[in-house]
């Protein structure tokens, strides 16, 4: 069973890798041999996967990217963010991805189109529910359940196909591009991604105060 | 003939739970241990939890043209459900329940839309409430490679039913518990129905119980218990033909329990002036056999026999009542071949034995003659889907229809476009033998078995994630010409037109 569970893993990785860069072989293969998917490389392979972040980089890039709320405080929640290598498996991660959150970040990183509930409450709750409406999990997972590795893997899979059926560029072109090119890039997916956010954004800062202006003024360094 | 009060105290104990409020809590407690348990391990992050609501609305109308048998009907049925879902490594809890309301609008016609939606919760409308399902279930894994991997137990309230769905299918209190394995599986449930709402169940077989139906102080459905017990094999050897070959076996059984807890509600067997609110006692057993060929890998058919036994009421051209024996069958068969890459047609005929003997009407209690000490008039425990329009029970019918669905746009296009379903549904009525169907307005005698033929389609979609629409519609017409089953009792067309939006919170 684990065998099929590992050779079925691959093939998918493989067809997710088309759309990573290679050097990241490495850290797929020890990625699925992990029993929970980390929380860390998942969103990691969901940034470098859309475009929302260079290899070099790390997840909380991602969260700060797209303006995820109910990730976390900060970077410092998750993992030591000035690491280069934060997108790796040591140290081991403080937990594994939900459901919800992996169905927040997708539908947010590839832009796909959600639901009334989700566009007026955007987050894990609603997030888990798309995926379950689009197929994106093998099984039913529930907004609160930690996902395998495989579990993410076909998620992100399915993600890359959504898109690549309406004329997604793969980010490939991310190795070798120039810090200008990329940033065009990068802003061209942020402004798609952030688009319909910016209103429930607002809200949502306006009752969250404090904690909420510490995300959103990072995510303005970023962007600008 | 009973007087008011009378009356009332037969209906009071005709509605009456034969289970102890000890019985029930005890019931309750139970549950709620084991909800508290899930709730604990929910803490650790063990449990998946799912909840929310779903609005819906339909909007029906109905109608007949034709033959001086001009009518319509509007109806709106709204209901909001509600459901929670706790969902472990092993064991799991559901519960869903709805509130619904309905109207007849039909009389509100030219007052327009507007006065519709403001019309209120007034005189004419029906509200009706119940919970739908309560249950724990658990998958115990076994282990067995070779034999049974999988014990799947359930208990409390859901919907229980035999291996195809060929008898039985509705929403009981009870449990259920299977073996599951590679090649076979066996199991069994037992289930009561006097705990649901009389408007969630369809178990409506004598007088008494339809004179729950009727009576408006009384909440509860009928009396009455299903047990059932099953097997399933997957393939029946290993040759070619074999190989591809499955078969099922169920027994259930169902009895009335005023039997036990108010007798002096029932007709007594030779009776001659019998209290006008009683029934009899109606119980049965059925034998149901399926046989599963897979023809390839897109094609299947299945074939199924049911034999019914069992005691039903009868009244004797004397007047004299009766409990008489029954000997019924049907027989199904169906196939199915799946079209790729989103489309399935099918093709499908059955039977079910009639009796010739029911001179006044379908129903149990009916005048009998006495020439025949069997009846022969099949009854399933639950009425199957036969049509839209027109939707009979089986008995004392022969039915063909062919059916086609698919998502015409599911390869070419994205969006709602691509997740549309359109289905499509043609089907024709004979009866077996003279005498009566199901269905008011049939004459018994005529000659001419063709009682009518359908035509039926719809097409839905979910739009959104929260968000599914749809429209179906049918036309049926009746043999309402000169010398038909329905001559003068029915319109030269009736159809339906049905419209509903869903939307989940």
């Amino acid at each position: 069973m684990i065998t099929k569970f590992v050779i079925f893993s691959s093939l998918l990785i493989l067809s997710v890798g088309m759309s990573l860069p290679a050097q990241q072989n490495q850290l797929l293969d020890e990625f699925i041999l992990q029993e929970k998917a980390p929380f860390h490389i998942s969103l990691y392979l969901v940034g470098v996967s859309s475009g929302i972040i260079r290899e070099d980089q790390n997840h909380w890039d991602v969260v700060t990217n797209l303006g995820l709320r109910g990730f976390g405080d900060g970077p410092e929640d998750q993992i030591d963010n000035t690491s280069n290598q934060a997108h790796s498996l040591d140290p081991i991660p403080i937990r594994p991805i939900t459901a919800g959150e992996l169905g927040h970040a997708l539908i947010q990183a590839f832009d796909i189109p959600a639901g009334f509930m989700y566009r007026l409450f955007p987050g894990n709750w609603y997030g888990a529910k798309e995926m379950e409406f689009r197929g994106f999990f093998p099984q039913t997972r529930r907004f609160n359940q930690a996902l395998t590795p495989f579990e993410v893997v076909f998620a992100i899979q399915r993600a890359v196909n959504y898109r690549l059926a309406r004329g997604f560029t793969p980010p490939d072109p991310v190795i070798g591009m120039t810090d200008v090119e990329f940033e065009q890039q990068q802003q061209a997916i942020r402004d798609r991604a952030l688009g319909g956010l910016q209103q429930a954004t607002q809200q949502t800062d306006a009752q969250r105060a404090g904690t909420g202006g510490v995300i959103e003024e990072e995510r303005e360094v970023t962007i600008d | 003939m009973p007087n008011g009060q009378e009356r009332e105290e037969l209906l009071r104990k005709n509605g009456r739970s034969p289970l102890t409020k000890q019985t029930v809590s005890k019931a309750f407690l139970s549950i709620l241990i084991l909800l508290f348990t899930l709730m604990g391990s929910l803490a650790f992050g063990q449990v998946g939890v799912d909840s929310g609501m779903v609005a819906e609305s339909n909007l029906i109308g109905l109608g007949g043209l034709g033959r001086n048998q001009n009518a319509f009907t509007l109806t709106s049925q709204n209901a909001l459900r509600l459901y929670l879902a706790l969902e472990g490594e092993v064991w799991s809890f559901s519960a869903r329940g709805a509130l619904s309301y309905s109207i007849d609008l039909a009389d509100r016609g030219a007052e327009g839309p507007v006065s519709w939606i403001f019309s209120g919760l007034d005189s004419t409308g029906t509200v009706s409430g119940d919970l739908n399902s309560l249950s724990v279930s658990g998958n115990v894994d076994l282990s067995s490679e070779d034999g049974f991997n999988t014990l799947a137990l359930r208990f409390g309230r859901f919907t229980m039913s035999d291996s195809g769905s060929a008898v039985f299918r509705q929403t009981l209190d009870g449990f259920s518990a299977y073996l599951i394995g590679n090649r076979v599986s066996v199991g069994m449930f037992a289930g009561y129905n006097g705990l649901l709402a009389k408007t969630s169940s369809q178990m409506v077989y004598t007088g008494t119980d339809q004179e729950i139906i009727a009576d408006r102080n009384s909440f509860f459905a009928a009396p009455r218990f299903v047990t059932g017990a099953g097997m399933s094999i997957q393939s029946l050897g290993e040759q070619p033909v074999l190989e591809n070959l499955g078969y099922s076996i169920d027994i259930l059984y169902h009895d009335d329990l005023r039997r036990f807890i108010n007798p002096q509600g029932l007709i007594e067997p030779g009776s001659t002036n019998p209290n006008d609110l009683a029934g009899g006692l109606y119980w049965s057993i059925y034998g149901i056999n399926q046989l599963q060929y897979t023809v390839s890998s897109r094609s299947f058919i299945d074939i199924t026999g049911t034999v019914q036994s069992g005691q039903t009421l009868v009244q004797r051209p004397g007047g004299v009542y009766e409990l008489l024996p029954i000997l019924a069958g049907s027989g199904n068969l169906n196939w199915t071949y799946f079209l790729p890459p989103f489309a399935r047609v099918g093709v499908s005929g059955g039977f079910a034995t009639g009796d010739g003997q029911y001179r006044s009407s379908y129903q149990e209690g009916a005048q009998f003659s006495e020439e025949q000490n069997l009846s022969s008039l099949y009854k399933p425990l639950t009425k199957p889907s036969l049509g839209v329009v027109f939707s009979p029970q089986p008995g004392n019918l022969a039915w063909i229809d062919g059916q086609i669905s698919g998502r015409p746009f599911g390869s070419s296009l994205n969006g709602p476009l691509s997740r549309m379903q359109v289905t499509g549904r043609v089907s024709a009525f004979m009866r077996l033998r003279k005498g009566p169907i199901s269905e008011a307005g049939a004459i018994v005698d005529t000659a001419n078995p063709f009682v009518g033929a359908e035509v039926s389609g719809g097409v839905s979609s979910r739009i959104l994630s929260d968000l599914g629409v749809g429209l179906n519609g049918g036309l049926f017409i009746p043999a309402s010409f000169a010398g038909g089953v329905f001559e003068g009792t029915k319109p030269a067309v009736q159809y339906l037109l049905l419209g509903f939006v869903s939307l989940r919170f």
